[in-house]
Protein backbone atom coordinates (compact mmCIF):
# COMPACT_ATOMS: atom_id res chain seq x y z
CA UNK A 1 0.00 0.00 0.00
CA UNK A 2 2.41 2.21 1.19
CA UNK A 3 4.57 1.87 -2.20
CA UNK A 4 1.66 2.81 -4.26
CA UNK A 5 1.16 5.90 -2.50
CA UNK A 6 4.57 7.17 -2.68
CA UNK A 7 4.46 6.31 -6.41
CA UNK A 8 1.74 7.95 -6.89
CA UNK A 9 2.86 10.93 -5.25
CA UNK A 10 5.98 11.18 -7.12
CA UNK A 11 4.19 10.74 -10.72
CA UNK A 12 1.63 13.44 -9.54
CA UNK A 13 4.44 15.66 -8.53
CA UNK A 14 6.65 15.17 -12.16
CA UNK A 15 3.73 15.64 -14.09
CA UNK A 16 2.63 19.52 -11.52
CA UNK A 17 6.12 20.28 -12.37
CA UNK A 18 5.84 19.05 -16.23
CA UNK A 19 2.93 21.49 -16.34
CA UNK A 20 4.94 24.32 -15.14
CA UNK A 21 7.55 24.31 -17.09
CA UNK A 22 7.71 26.68 -20.02
CA UNK A 23 7.86 24.55 -23.72
CA UNK A 24 10.31 24.69 -25.41
CA UNK A 25 11.15 24.54 -29.17
CA UNK A 26 15.05 22.72 -29.88
CA UNK A 27 16.55 22.66 -33.08
CA UNK A 28 18.90 19.89 -33.68
CA UNK A 29 20.41 22.83 -35.96
CA UNK A 30 21.44 24.94 -32.92
CA UNK A 31 25.15 25.51 -33.35
CA UNK A 32 27.89 25.10 -29.98
CA UNK A 33 30.50 27.48 -29.27
CA UNK A 34 33.36 25.92 -31.29
CA UNK A 35 31.20 25.52 -34.22
CA UNK A 36 30.07 29.43 -33.95
CA UNK A 37 33.99 30.60 -33.13
CA UNK A 38 34.85 28.70 -35.99
CA UNK A 39 32.88 30.56 -38.79
CA UNK A 40 33.25 33.75 -37.44
CA UNK A 41 37.11 33.55 -38.00
CA UNK A 42 36.42 31.95 -41.72
CA UNK A 43 33.98 35.26 -42.33
CA UNK A 44 32.32 32.58 -43.32
CA UNK A 45 29.08 34.78 -43.79
CA UNK A 46 30.61 38.04 -44.68
CA UNK A 47 29.73 39.93 -47.11
CA UNK A 48 32.80 42.62 -48.52
CA UNK A 49 31.81 45.90 -50.30
CA UNK A 50 32.20 45.18 -53.98
CA UNK A 51 29.73 41.76 -54.09
CA UNK A 52 27.01 44.14 -52.36
CA UNK A 53 27.64 46.51 -55.13
CA UNK A 54 27.08 43.83 -57.74
CA UNK A 55 23.72 42.39 -55.62
CA UNK A 56 22.33 46.20 -55.66
CA UNK A 57 23.33 46.82 -59.48
CA UNK A 58 21.96 43.68 -60.37
CA UNK A 59 18.54 43.94 -58.56
CA UNK A 60 18.89 40.45 -57.63
CA UNK A 61 15.92 38.64 -56.07
CA UNK A 62 17.33 36.14 -54.24
CA UNK A 63 18.54 38.57 -51.97
CA UNK A 64 16.98 40.91 -49.26
CA UNK A 65 18.92 44.04 -47.71
CA UNK A 66 18.05 44.30 -44.00
CA UNK A 67 18.49 47.70 -42.63
CA UNK A 68 19.45 47.08 -38.75
CA UNK A 69 19.31 50.68 -37.59
CA UNK A 70 16.74 52.09 -35.85
CA UNK A 71 13.78 53.45 -38.19
CA UNK A 72 14.79 57.44 -38.40
CA UNK A 73 17.83 56.33 -39.36
CA UNK A 74 16.40 53.92 -42.38
CA UNK A 75 14.06 56.72 -43.10
CA UNK A 76 16.73 59.25 -43.56
CA UNK A 77 19.32 56.76 -45.73
CA UNK A 78 19.46 53.00 -46.60
CA UNK A 79 20.31 50.92 -49.44
CA UNK A 80 17.67 50.24 -52.44
CA UNK A 81 15.10 48.05 -52.18
CA UNK A 82 16.25 47.33 -48.29
CA UNK A 83 13.83 46.48 -45.73
CA UNK A 84 13.90 48.26 -41.43
CA UNK A 85 13.76 46.00 -39.09
CA UNK A 86 15.55 47.41 -35.94
CA UNK A 87 17.83 45.22 -33.85
CA UNK A 88 15.89 44.76 -31.12
CA UNK A 89 13.28 43.16 -32.85
CA UNK A 90 14.54 41.13 -35.04
CA UNK A 91 14.03 37.78 -33.35
CA UNK A 92 10.06 38.51 -31.98
CA UNK A 93 7.41 37.19 -33.23
CA UNK A 94 6.93 39.78 -36.09
CA UNK A 95 10.06 39.52 -37.81
CA UNK A 96 11.31 36.14 -37.18
CA UNK A 97 9.90 34.32 -40.29
CA UNK A 98 12.06 36.67 -42.28
CA UNK A 99 15.29 35.26 -40.78
CA UNK A 100 14.36 31.92 -39.75
CA UNK A 101 13.58 31.03 -43.89
CA UNK A 102 15.11 29.74 -46.53
CA UNK A 103 13.64 31.54 -49.83
CA UNK A 104 16.06 34.12 -49.78
CA UNK A 105 19.83 35.31 -48.58
CA UNK A 106 19.47 38.40 -46.04
CA UNK A 107 22.29 40.26 -45.79
CA UNK A 108 22.64 42.46 -42.35
CA UNK A 109 23.75 46.23 -42.25
CA UNK A 110 24.65 48.91 -39.95
CA UNK A 111 26.28 52.07 -40.07
CA UNK A 112 29.55 50.28 -38.52
CA UNK A 113 29.13 47.07 -38.91
CA UNK A 114 29.28 45.67 -35.10
CA UNK A 115 25.54 45.31 -34.30
CA UNK A 116 25.04 43.81 -37.77
CA UNK A 117 27.85 40.92 -36.74
CA UNK A 118 26.27 40.54 -33.58
CA UNK A 119 23.17 40.20 -35.56
CA UNK A 120 24.77 37.58 -37.63
CA UNK A 121 25.94 35.64 -34.72
CA UNK A 122 22.78 35.10 -32.99
CA UNK A 123 21.06 34.01 -36.09
CA UNK A 124 23.74 31.52 -36.45
CA UNK A 125 23.42 30.19 -33.20
CA UNK A 126 19.81 29.84 -33.40
CA UNK A 127 21.02 27.47 -36.42
CA UNK A 128 19.13 29.91 -39.23
CA UNK A 129 21.00 29.83 -42.20
CA UNK A 130 20.78 32.05 -45.58
CA UNK A 131 21.79 35.29 -43.40
CA UNK A 132 24.96 36.95 -43.98
CA UNK A 133 26.53 40.35 -42.42
CA UNK A 134 28.18 43.79 -44.80
CA UNK A 135 31.50 44.05 -43.37
CA UNK A 136 32.17 46.87 -41.99
CA UNK A 137 28.44 47.83 -42.35
CA UNK A 138 27.48 51.29 -44.60
CA UNK A 139 30.66 53.38 -43.37
CA UNK A 140 32.99 50.70 -45.06
CA UNK A 141 30.90 50.95 -48.35
CA UNK A 142 30.71 54.03 -48.57
CA UNK A 143 34.77 54.63 -48.32
CA UNK A 144 35.34 52.24 -50.36
CA UNK A 145 33.18 52.20 -53.08
CA UNK A 146 31.23 55.83 -53.58
CA UNK A 147 34.81 57.29 -52.72
CA UNK A 148 36.80 54.97 -54.33
CA UNK A 149 40.74 55.64 -54.39
CA UNK A 150 42.51 54.67 -57.74
CA UNK A 151 44.94 52.08 -56.94
CA UNK A 152 48.40 52.61 -55.76
CA UNK A 153 49.67 50.68 -58.21
CA UNK A 154 48.69 52.00 -61.20
CA UNK A 155 49.92 48.36 -63.27
CA UNK A 156 48.26 45.59 -61.27
CA UNK A 157 44.48 45.21 -64.30
CA UNK A 158 42.99 43.43 -61.39
CA UNK A 159 42.87 46.04 -58.98
CA UNK A 160 42.57 48.71 -61.93
CA UNK A 161 39.02 46.45 -63.06
CA UNK A 162 37.84 46.90 -59.61
CA UNK A 163 38.11 50.74 -59.24
CA UNK A 164 37.08 51.41 -62.85
CA UNK A 165 33.90 48.95 -61.67
CA UNK A 166 33.62 51.15 -58.40
CA UNK A 167 33.55 54.69 -60.67
CA UNK A 168 30.67 53.31 -62.61
CA UNK A 169 28.79 51.90 -59.54
CA UNK A 170 29.26 55.83 -58.37
CA UNK A 171 27.42 56.89 -61.52
CA UNK A 172 24.83 54.32 -61.02
CA UNK A 173 24.43 55.40 -57.61
CA UNK A 174 24.00 59.38 -58.94
CA UNK A 175 21.20 58.52 -61.08
CA UNK A 176 23.18 57.18 -63.84
CA UNK A 177 21.89 54.59 -66.12
CA UNK A 178 21.72 50.93 -65.30
CA UNK A 179 25.02 49.21 -65.43
CA UNK A 180 26.04 46.03 -67.72
CA UNK A 181 26.78 43.10 -65.51
CA UNK A 182 30.26 42.45 -64.65
CA UNK A 183 31.87 39.23 -64.60
CA UNK A 184 33.26 39.58 -61.30
CA UNK A 185 32.15 36.54 -59.32
CA UNK A 186 29.73 37.22 -56.78
CA UNK A 187 30.74 34.48 -53.89
CA UNK A 188 27.55 33.79 -51.78
CA UNK A 189 27.13 30.48 -52.32
CA UNK A 190 23.38 29.64 -51.72
CA UNK A 191 23.17 27.03 -48.69
CA UNK A 192 20.49 24.80 -48.95
CA UNK A 193 18.91 24.42 -46.15
CA UNK A 194 19.53 20.65 -44.21
CA UNK A 195 16.59 19.42 -43.95
CA UNK A 196 15.66 17.40 -41.13
CA UNK A 197 15.82 13.87 -41.88
CA UNK A 198 11.80 12.45 -40.97
CA UNK A 199 12.53 9.57 -38.95
CA UNK A 200 9.94 6.97 -39.62
CA UNK A 201 7.73 5.30 -36.84
CA UNK A 202 4.54 3.51 -36.30
CA UNK A 203 3.89 0.48 -38.48
CA UNK A 204 6.13 0.72 -40.86
CA UNK B 1 21.05 16.79 -28.83
CA UNK B 2 18.77 13.82 -29.19
CA UNK B 3 17.24 12.30 -30.66
CA UNK B 4 20.85 10.58 -31.07
CA UNK B 5 20.72 8.54 -34.09
CA UNK B 6 18.98 11.33 -36.99
CA UNK B 7 20.71 14.50 -35.59
CA UNK B 8 24.10 13.13 -35.24
CA UNK B 9 23.75 11.00 -38.88
CA UNK B 10 24.83 7.92 -37.54
CA UNK B 11 24.78 4.95 -39.95
CA UNK B 12 22.19 2.58 -40.11
CA UNK B 13 24.14 0.04 -38.86
CA UNK B 14 24.02 1.18 -35.21
CA UNK B 15 20.64 2.15 -35.55
CA UNK B 16 19.35 -1.56 -36.27
CA UNK B 17 21.36 -2.88 -33.39
CA UNK B 18 19.86 -0.01 -30.67
CA UNK B 19 16.78 -1.34 -32.50
CA UNK B 20 17.88 -4.90 -31.22
CA UNK B 21 19.18 -3.83 -27.78
CA UNK B 22 15.55 -1.85 -27.10
CA UNK B 23 13.73 -5.04 -28.46
CA UNK B 24 15.54 -6.63 -25.46
CA UNK B 25 14.17 -4.29 -22.73
CA UNK B 26 10.80 -4.25 -23.98
CA UNK B 27 10.76 -8.01 -24.07
CA UNK B 28 12.35 -8.40 -20.96
CA UNK B 29 9.81 -5.90 -19.13
CA UNK B 30 6.64 -7.37 -20.82
CA UNK B 31 7.71 -10.65 -19.60
CA UNK B 32 8.53 -9.63 -15.89
CA UNK B 33 5.51 -7.38 -16.05
CA UNK B 34 3.42 -11.36 -16.73
CA UNK B 35 2.42 -9.92 -20.26
CA UNK B 36 3.43 -13.47 -21.70
CA UNK B 37 0.06 -15.11 -20.64
CA UNK B 38 -3.16 -14.56 -22.80
CA UNK B 39 -5.13 -14.81 -19.34
CA UNK B 40 -3.68 -12.45 -18.00
CA UNK B 41 -3.94 -9.75 -20.34
CA UNK B 42 -7.75 -10.58 -21.10
CA UNK B 43 -7.96 -10.10 -16.99
CA UNK B 44 -8.62 -6.53 -17.36
CA UNK B 45 -11.83 -7.01 -19.49
CA UNK B 46 -13.42 -9.02 -17.03
CA UNK B 47 -11.90 -7.16 -13.78
CA UNK B 48 -9.46 -10.29 -12.22
CA UNK B 49 -6.37 -8.77 -13.12
CA UNK B 50 -5.32 -5.48 -14.28
CA UNK B 51 -2.07 -5.37 -14.83
CA UNK B 52 -2.38 -4.53 -18.34
CA UNK B 53 -3.72 -1.21 -17.41
CA UNK B 54 -1.15 -0.57 -14.29
CA UNK B 55 1.85 -1.08 -16.77
CA UNK B 56 0.65 -0.36 -20.17
CA UNK B 57 -0.02 3.76 -18.35
CA UNK B 58 2.61 4.14 -16.18
CA UNK B 59 4.64 3.09 -18.93
CA UNK B 60 3.26 5.56 -21.19
CA UNK B 61 3.31 8.22 -18.52
CA UNK B 62 7.06 7.48 -17.75
CA UNK B 63 8.04 7.84 -20.95
CA UNK B 64 5.64 10.85 -21.61
CA UNK B 65 7.19 13.01 -18.45
CA UNK B 66 10.10 11.90 -19.70
CA UNK B 67 10.23 13.51 -22.99
CA UNK B 68 8.79 17.14 -21.28
CA UNK B 69 11.56 16.87 -19.53
CA UNK B 70 14.01 16.52 -21.91
CA UNK B 71 12.83 18.72 -24.08
CA UNK B 72 12.91 21.53 -20.99
CA UNK B 73 16.68 20.56 -20.86
CA UNK B 74 17.41 20.88 -24.13
CA UNK B 75 17.87 17.42 -24.97
CA UNK B 76 16.21 16.59 -27.68
CA UNK B 77 14.68 17.88 -30.66
CA UNK B 78 10.92 17.15 -30.50
CA UNK B 79 10.19 17.99 -34.13
CA UNK B 80 12.75 15.00 -35.28
CA UNK B 81 10.59 12.76 -33.09
CA UNK B 82 8.02 10.00 -34.48
CA UNK B 83 4.62 11.19 -34.20
CA UNK B 84 1.80 8.85 -35.10
CA UNK B 85 -0.05 9.72 -38.42
CA UNK B 86 -3.70 11.22 -37.67
CA UNK B 87 -5.71 9.53 -39.85
CA UNK B 88 -9.13 9.37 -38.70
CA UNK B 89 -11.30 6.98 -40.25
CA UNK B 90 -8.73 4.01 -40.51
CA UNK B 91 -7.69 4.54 -37.22
CA UNK B 92 -10.88 3.90 -35.65
CA UNK B 93 -11.81 0.96 -38.16
CA UNK B 94 -8.80 -0.65 -37.36
CA UNK B 95 -9.29 -0.22 -33.55
CA UNK B 96 -12.12 -1.85 -33.19
CA UNK B 97 -10.89 -4.84 -35.27
CA UNK B 98 -8.23 -5.25 -33.40
CA UNK B 99 -10.52 -5.21 -30.48
CA UNK B 100 -12.24 -8.12 -31.26
CA UNK B 101 -8.79 -9.52 -31.76
CA UNK B 102 -7.39 -9.05 -28.79
CA UNK B 103 -10.51 -10.07 -26.70
CA UNK B 104 -11.00 -13.09 -29.13
CA UNK B 105 -7.01 -13.82 -29.27
CA UNK B 106 -6.24 -12.68 -26.02
CA UNK B 107 -2.63 -11.03 -27.59
CA UNK B 108 -1.70 -8.06 -29.42
CA UNK B 109 1.04 -8.52 -31.20
CA UNK B 110 4.23 -7.35 -28.83
CA UNK B 111 2.89 -9.65 -26.25
CA UNK B 112 2.23 -12.63 -28.51
CA UNK B 113 6.03 -12.68 -29.64
CA UNK B 114 6.98 -12.40 -26.13
CA UNK B 115 4.56 -15.48 -25.48
CA UNK B 116 6.10 -17.15 -27.95
CA UNK B 117 9.77 -17.29 -26.31
CA UNK B 118 8.17 -18.64 -23.01
CA UNK B 119 6.51 -21.44 -24.60
CA UNK B 120 2.91 -20.64 -25.43
CA UNK B 121 1.58 -22.52 -27.71
CA UNK B 122 -1.47 -20.19 -27.89
CA UNK B 123 0.54 -17.58 -28.52
CA UNK B 124 2.19 -19.03 -31.48
CA UNK B 125 -1.07 -19.71 -32.93
CA UNK B 126 -1.96 -16.02 -32.44
CA UNK B 127 1.34 -14.71 -34.68
CA UNK B 128 0.85 -17.42 -37.24
CA UNK B 129 -2.98 -15.82 -37.65
CA UNK B 130 -1.51 -12.18 -37.64
CA UNK B 131 0.57 -12.98 -40.76
CA UNK B 132 -2.20 -14.48 -42.41
CA UNK B 133 -4.54 -11.45 -41.22
CA UNK B 134 -1.61 -8.89 -42.44
CA UNK B 135 -1.64 -11.47 -46.09
CA UNK B 136 -5.84 -10.98 -46.01
CA UNK B 137 -5.26 -6.89 -45.65
CA UNK B 138 -2.64 -7.53 -48.43
CA UNK B 139 -4.30 -9.02 -50.60
CA UNK B 140 -7.71 -7.14 -50.24
CA UNK B 141 -5.62 -3.61 -50.20
CA UNK B 142 -8.04 -1.92 -52.90
CA UNK B 143 -11.03 -2.29 -51.23
CA UNK B 144 -9.58 -0.59 -48.38
CA UNK B 145 -7.12 1.70 -49.98
CA UNK B 146 -9.46 4.93 -49.87
CA UNK B 147 -10.27 4.57 -46.30
CA UNK B 148 -6.93 3.86 -45.37
CA UNK B 149 -5.78 7.01 -46.87
CA UNK B 150 -8.64 9.60 -45.74
CA UNK B 151 -8.92 12.20 -43.72
CA UNK B 152 -5.29 12.79 -43.34
CA UNK B 153 -3.88 15.38 -40.73
CA UNK B 154 -0.06 14.91 -40.59
CA UNK B 155 1.38 14.84 -37.37
CA UNK B 156 -1.07 15.88 -35.12
CA UNK B 157 -0.80 16.15 -30.94
CA UNK B 158 -3.69 16.13 -28.72
CA UNK B 159 -1.84 19.11 -27.09
CA UNK B 160 -2.41 21.29 -30.38
CA UNK B 161 -5.87 20.01 -30.88
CA UNK B 162 -6.88 20.96 -27.05
CA UNK B 163 -5.05 23.97 -27.39
CA UNK B 164 -2.24 22.93 -24.12
CA UNK B 165 0.71 22.96 -23.05
CA UNK B 166 2.26 19.25 -23.64
CA UNK B 167 2.81 19.52 -19.45
CA UNK B 168 -0.57 20.71 -18.72
CA UNK B 169 -2.09 17.69 -20.80
CA UNK B 170 0.33 15.11 -19.39
CA UNK B 171 -0.76 16.07 -15.65
CA UNK B 172 -4.76 15.84 -16.79
CA UNK B 173 -3.51 12.42 -17.84
CA UNK B 174 -1.48 11.38 -14.70
CA UNK B 175 -4.60 12.05 -12.37
CA UNK B 176 -6.87 10.45 -15.14
CA UNK B 177 -4.31 7.59 -14.80
CA UNK B 178 -4.73 7.94 -11.23
CA UNK B 179 -8.20 7.28 -11.22
CA UNK B 180 -8.44 4.79 -13.43
CA UNK B 181 -5.75 2.74 -11.27
CA UNK B 182 -7.39 3.47 -7.78
CA UNK B 183 -11.00 2.23 -9.55
CA UNK B 184 -9.43 -0.95 -11.23
CA UNK B 185 -7.69 -2.15 -7.98
CA UNK B 186 -11.45 -1.84 -6.64
CA UNK B 187 -12.41 -4.12 -9.66
CA UNK B 188 -9.78 -6.55 -8.47
CA UNK B 189 -10.80 -6.81 -4.93
CA UNK B 190 -14.45 -7.46 -5.79
CA UNK B 191 -14.28 -9.29 -9.15
CA UNK B 192 -11.03 -11.48 -8.38
CA UNK B 193 -10.05 -14.63 -8.79
CA UNK B 194 -8.27 -16.85 -6.82
CA UNK B 195 -8.62 -19.95 -9.42
CA UNK B 196 -7.18 -17.96 -12.49
CA UNK B 197 -4.42 -16.13 -10.06
CA UNK B 198 -2.77 -19.22 -9.51
CA UNK B 199 -2.31 -20.37 -12.77
CA UNK B 200 -1.03 -17.53 -14.79
CA UNK C 1 7.32 -8.17 -10.49
CA UNK C 2 5.23 -5.41 -9.51
CA UNK C 3 3.03 -4.20 -12.44
CA UNK C 4 4.17 -0.11 -11.33
CA UNK C 5 7.64 -1.22 -11.50
CA UNK C 6 7.61 -2.63 -14.59
CA UNK C 7 5.45 -0.18 -15.82
CA UNK C 8 8.03 1.92 -15.40
CA UNK C 9 10.73 0.14 -16.52
CA UNK C 10 8.86 -0.42 -19.89
CA UNK C 11 8.48 3.54 -19.69
CA UNK C 12 12.03 4.08 -19.60
CA UNK C 13 13.23 1.54 -22.47
CA UNK C 14 10.40 3.37 -24.75
CA UNK C 15 11.71 6.49 -23.56
CA UNK C 16 15.33 5.29 -24.62
CA UNK C 17 14.06 4.10 -28.00
CA UNK C 18 12.74 8.06 -28.48
CA UNK C 19 16.16 9.17 -27.27
CA UNK C 20 18.55 7.43 -29.08
CA UNK C 21 16.29 6.64 -32.80
CA UNK C 22 13.50 9.15 -32.15
CA UNK C 23 10.69 6.59 -33.05
CA UNK C 24 8.71 4.53 -30.04
CA UNK C 25 8.36 1.16 -30.28
CA UNK C 26 6.58 -1.07 -32.37
CA UNK C 27 4.92 -4.98 -33.57
CA UNK C 28 3.07 -5.27 -36.02
CA UNK C 29 5.53 -3.48 -38.70
CA UNK C 30 7.69 -6.55 -38.16
CA UNK C 31 5.06 -9.00 -38.85
CA UNK C 32 3.88 -7.10 -42.06
CA UNK C 33 7.97 -6.77 -43.25
CA UNK C 34 7.75 -10.96 -42.50
CA UNK C 35 5.15 -10.86 -45.04
CA UNK C 36 6.15 -9.01 -47.56
CA UNK C 37 9.22 -10.44 -47.54
CA UNK C 38 7.91 -13.99 -48.20
CA UNK C 39 5.42 -12.69 -50.91
CA UNK C 40 8.56 -11.19 -52.51
CA UNK C 41 9.56 -14.42 -52.38
CA UNK C 42 7.03 -16.12 -53.91
CA UNK C 43 6.11 -13.54 -56.47
CA UNK C 44 8.07 -10.44 -57.36
CA UNK C 45 5.51 -9.42 -60.20
CA UNK C 46 2.59 -9.22 -57.60
CA UNK C 47 4.41 -7.21 -55.03
CA UNK C 48 5.15 -4.68 -57.50
CA UNK C 49 1.79 -4.85 -58.98
CA UNK C 50 0.34 -3.97 -55.68
CA UNK C 51 -0.09 -0.97 -54.30
CA UNK C 52 -0.09 -2.67 -50.72
CA UNK C 53 3.41 -4.34 -50.66
CA UNK C 54 5.28 -2.19 -53.36
CA UNK C 55 5.82 0.60 -50.84
CA UNK C 56 7.57 -1.75 -48.53
CA UNK C 57 9.93 -3.11 -51.14
CA UNK C 58 12.80 -1.01 -52.22
CA UNK C 59 14.18 -3.52 -54.45
CA UNK C 60 17.88 -3.39 -52.91
CA UNK C 61 17.00 -3.81 -49.30
CA UNK C 62 15.58 -6.59 -47.94
CA UNK C 63 12.46 -6.30 -46.05
CA UNK C 64 13.86 -7.65 -42.89
CA UNK C 65 16.35 -5.05 -42.48
CA UNK C 66 14.66 -2.95 -40.86
CA UNK C 67 14.69 -1.30 -37.72
CA UNK C 68 11.01 -3.00 -36.38
CA UNK C 69 11.91 -6.90 -37.66
CA UNK C 70 15.33 -6.51 -35.59
CA UNK C 71 13.38 -4.85 -32.49
CA UNK C 72 10.62 -7.72 -32.77
CA UNK C 73 13.81 -9.79 -32.47
CA UNK C 74 14.87 -8.65 -29.53
CA UNK C 75 11.70 -9.05 -28.00
CA UNK C 76 11.64 -12.50 -29.11
CA UNK C 77 14.60 -12.87 -27.03
CA UNK C 78 14.56 -10.88 -24.03
CA UNK C 79 11.19 -12.30 -23.11
CA UNK C 80 13.01 -15.42 -23.10
CA UNK C 81 15.47 -14.52 -20.98
CA UNK C 82 12.90 -13.47 -18.64
CA UNK C 83 10.92 -16.25 -18.59
CA UNK C 84 14.29 -18.24 -18.22
CA UNK C 85 15.24 -16.47 -14.98
CA UNK C 86 11.99 -16.35 -13.57
CA UNK C 87 11.71 -20.56 -14.13
CA UNK C 88 8.29 -19.45 -16.32
CA UNK C 89 9.31 -21.20 -19.53
CA UNK C 90 7.10 -24.35 -20.22
CA UNK C 91 4.83 -25.25 -23.55
CA UNK C 92 1.14 -24.47 -22.56
CA UNK C 93 -1.85 -23.85 -24.10
CA UNK C 94 -3.56 -21.28 -21.80
CA UNK C 95 -7.26 -20.86 -21.45
CA UNK C 96 -10.09 -21.56 -19.43
CA UNK C 97 -11.07 -24.76 -18.41
CA UNK C 98 -14.60 -24.37 -19.69
CA UNK C 99 -13.47 -24.74 -23.59
CA UNK C 100 -11.27 -27.48 -24.98
CA UNK C 101 -7.78 -26.55 -26.40
CA UNK C 102 -8.32 -26.88 -29.56
CA UNK C 103 -11.10 -24.02 -29.53
CA UNK C 104 -8.78 -22.07 -27.60
CA UNK C 105 -5.68 -22.55 -30.79
CA UNK C 106 -9.15 -21.67 -33.35
CA UNK C 107 -9.81 -18.57 -31.58
CA UNK C 108 -5.75 -17.85 -31.13
CA UNK C 109 -5.69 -17.87 -35.19
CA UNK C 110 -8.85 -15.94 -36.03
CA UNK C 111 -7.90 -13.50 -33.00
CA UNK C 112 -4.79 -13.17 -34.87
CA UNK C 113 -5.88 -12.40 -38.18
CA UNK C 114 -8.12 -10.00 -36.85
CA UNK C 115 -5.46 -8.18 -34.84
CA UNK C 116 -3.34 -8.85 -37.71
CA UNK C 117 -5.46 -7.04 -40.16
CA UNK C 118 -6.73 -4.20 -37.81
CA UNK C 119 -3.41 -3.36 -37.30
CA UNK C 120 -2.64 -2.90 -40.90
CA UNK C 121 -5.32 -0.38 -41.43
CA UNK C 122 -4.95 0.97 -37.74
CA UNK C 123 -1.56 1.84 -38.93
CA UNK C 124 -0.10 -0.08 -35.57
CA UNK C 125 -0.52 -2.24 -32.65
CA UNK C 126 -1.38 -1.59 -29.10
CA UNK C 127 2.81 -0.91 -28.81
CA UNK C 128 3.47 1.45 -31.89
CA UNK C 129 0.32 3.19 -31.89
CA UNK C 130 -1.32 3.30 -28.88
CA UNK C 131 1.58 3.12 -26.01
CA UNK C 132 4.49 4.79 -28.52
CA UNK C 133 1.54 7.11 -29.49
CA UNK C 134 0.09 8.34 -26.36
CA UNK C 135 4.07 9.02 -25.14
CA UNK C 136 4.13 11.74 -27.45
CA UNK C 137 0.70 12.74 -27.26
CA UNK C 138 -0.50 11.78 -30.49
CA UNK C 139 -4.04 12.28 -31.53
CA UNK C 140 -4.07 9.20 -33.54
CA UNK C 141 -2.51 7.29 -30.97
CA UNK C 142 -5.04 7.93 -28.49
CA UNK C 143 -8.16 7.25 -30.74
CA UNK C 144 -6.76 4.21 -31.73
CA UNK C 145 -5.97 2.98 -27.77
CA UNK C 146 -9.81 4.19 -26.68
CA UNK C 147 -11.01 2.17 -30.24
CA UNK C 148 -8.82 -1.25 -28.95
CA UNK C 149 -10.08 -1.03 -25.29
CA UNK C 150 -13.18 0.29 -25.79
CA UNK C 151 -14.08 -2.62 -28.26
CA UNK C 152 -12.48 -5.24 -26.18
CA UNK C 153 -14.44 -4.09 -23.22
CA UNK C 154 -17.56 -3.92 -24.88
CA UNK C 155 -17.33 -7.31 -26.01
CA UNK C 156 -15.49 -9.37 -23.63
CA UNK C 157 -19.14 -10.57 -22.46
CA UNK C 158 -19.11 -12.96 -25.54
CA UNK C 159 -16.15 -13.93 -25.20
CA UNK C 160 -16.22 -14.97 -21.32
CA UNK C 161 -16.05 -18.65 -21.92
CA UNK C 162 -12.72 -18.19 -23.34
CA UNK C 163 -11.14 -16.90 -20.23
CA UNK C 164 -13.05 -17.07 -16.94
Amino acid sequence: MKSRVILAIILVSLSAIAAILPQKKNSALQLNAEELLQEIKLGTYNIGPDQLTEIIVNKDPSYMLIDLRPASEYEKFSLPGAINIPFDSLFTENWIMYIDQDLRKNIFFTNGGTLSSTALVLSRQKGFKNNFVLAGGLNRWFETVLNAKPPANSVDTEALKIYQRRLAAQQYFKGGEALPKNDVQIDLKPIPVRKKKMVQGGCS
Amino acid sequence: MGPIIPVHGISEEWNLLIAFLIGLGFGFSLEQAGFSSSRKLAGMFYGYDITVLKVFFTAAITAMLGLIFLNYLGWIDMSIVYVNQYYIQSAIVGGVIMGVGFIAGGFCPGTSVCAAAIGKIDAMFFIGGSLIGILLFGETYSLWEELYNKNFLGSLKLSSVLNMKDGVLALIIVLMAMVMFWIGERAEKKFGREDIMKEV
Amino acid sequence: MNPYLAGVLLGLVLLASFYLTGRGLGASGAMKSVVVYGMDKVSEAHVESSHFYSKYVTGEENPLKSWLVLEVFGVLIGGFISGAISGRLTWKIERSPKITSGKRLIFAVLGGALFGFGSQLGRGCTSGAALSGMAVLSVAGFVTMMAIFGTAFALAYFFRKNWI
